[in-house]
């Protein structure tokens, strides 16, 4: 998987270093990285994500509030992405907390891919985040892909009401 | 007829393995390897300059655990805690890991006292780390 672009969502400086540095070398991505919930939901109403890796304890919010708070921003924003009409963006909760703890239900937009933990050494965390590159992340077709992402054409219609 | 069965068992033992085996394996690990086998073992990749910073700010770090412990904010001490438990082993420090679980576990529980031995267990880790960077 190459070009893939990455939110990397970590208030965490030297993890989002770290994995910044292994993503980019070793998976060929580009990564977006925001240290706090707010940065976050700025990122995703902006630009389209082929994989968001979510840390769960965020400042003032967990993992599962800021998705809850870009979905509906998303869904308010005449100026959000045109991709995510058509498609979820898969997100991956990466976290020192247990899986039972990092639960969230997939919504229209962010769909929960799965879990990676943080407790182990970085060469496990990079295997299992590559699987989910190889296996789950599914880009958009190539005509929404073509699709020019300024002007109008870009933007999706303002919601009546 | 008779000699059927020794072929099968020819075929099976010599001929076909070979090609089972490198099915079972590009099977299994087919996915991870094309993105990851670059060469090397990650975790020794990390730089000793990046190892340097993480435990420089880990030093930073505990004039600030002190203070909040002295203030009473068991949430920061939780928190920093937390992060230190999901970043440690990553960064190749293992025995962090543990010091960092009863940090976060006593301020959870508000054990001022233990909070106290384990800011000094993780200071005098700290010491122990990269002597040449201060």
């Amino acid at each position: 998987m190459t070009n893939a672009r990455v939110l990397l969502v970590d208030d965490d400086q030297d993890m989002g270093t770290l994995l910044t540095e292994c993503l980019t070398s070793r998976l060929m991505c580009s990564v977006d990285i925001a240290t706090d919930p707010f940065e976050a939901m700025n990122k995703i109403s902006e630009n389209f994500y082929d994989l968001i890796i979510l840390d769960w304890n965020l400042p003032a919010l967990t993992g599962a509030q800021t998705l809850r708070k870009a979905e509906r921003g998303i869904n308010l924003d005449p100026n959000a992405p045109i991709q995510l009409e058509a498609h979820t963006v898969p997100v991956v909760i990466l976290s020192a907390s247990t899986q039972e703890k990092c639960s969230f239900i997939s919504t229209k937009h962010f769909k929960n891919v799965g879990f990676v933990s943080k407790r182990q050494a970085l060469h496990l965390i990079v295997e299992q985040l590559a699987h989910f590159f190889e296996e789950r992340i599914v880009r958009p077709p190539p005509s929404l892909l073509a699709t020019p992402r300024t002007g109008l054409t870009t933007k999706r219609s303002a919601p009546v009401g | 007829m008779n000699q059927s069965a020794p072929i099968d068992c020819y075929l099976l033992t010599t001929r076909l393995a070979v090609p089972i085996r490198l099915f079972l394996a590009y099977t299994t690990s087919a996915t991870y390897d094309v993105s990851l086998n670059r060469g090397g073992h990650i975790d020794g990749e990390i730089s000793e300059q990046l190892k340097a910073d993480y435990i420089q700010r880990r030093r930073k770090e505990l004039s600030n655990l002190r203070q909040a412990l002295e203030v009473g904010n068991f949430n920061f001490l939780q928190t920093i805690g937390h992060q230190i438990q999901g970043s440690s082993e990553s960064f190749g420090f293992g025995p962090l890991y543990s010091l960092a679980a009863r940090l976060e576990f006593c301020a959870q529980q508000k054990d001022v006292a233990n909070l106290n031995v384990a800011i000094d267990e993780l200071e005098r880790f700290l010491q122990t780390q990269h002597k040449g960077e201060t």
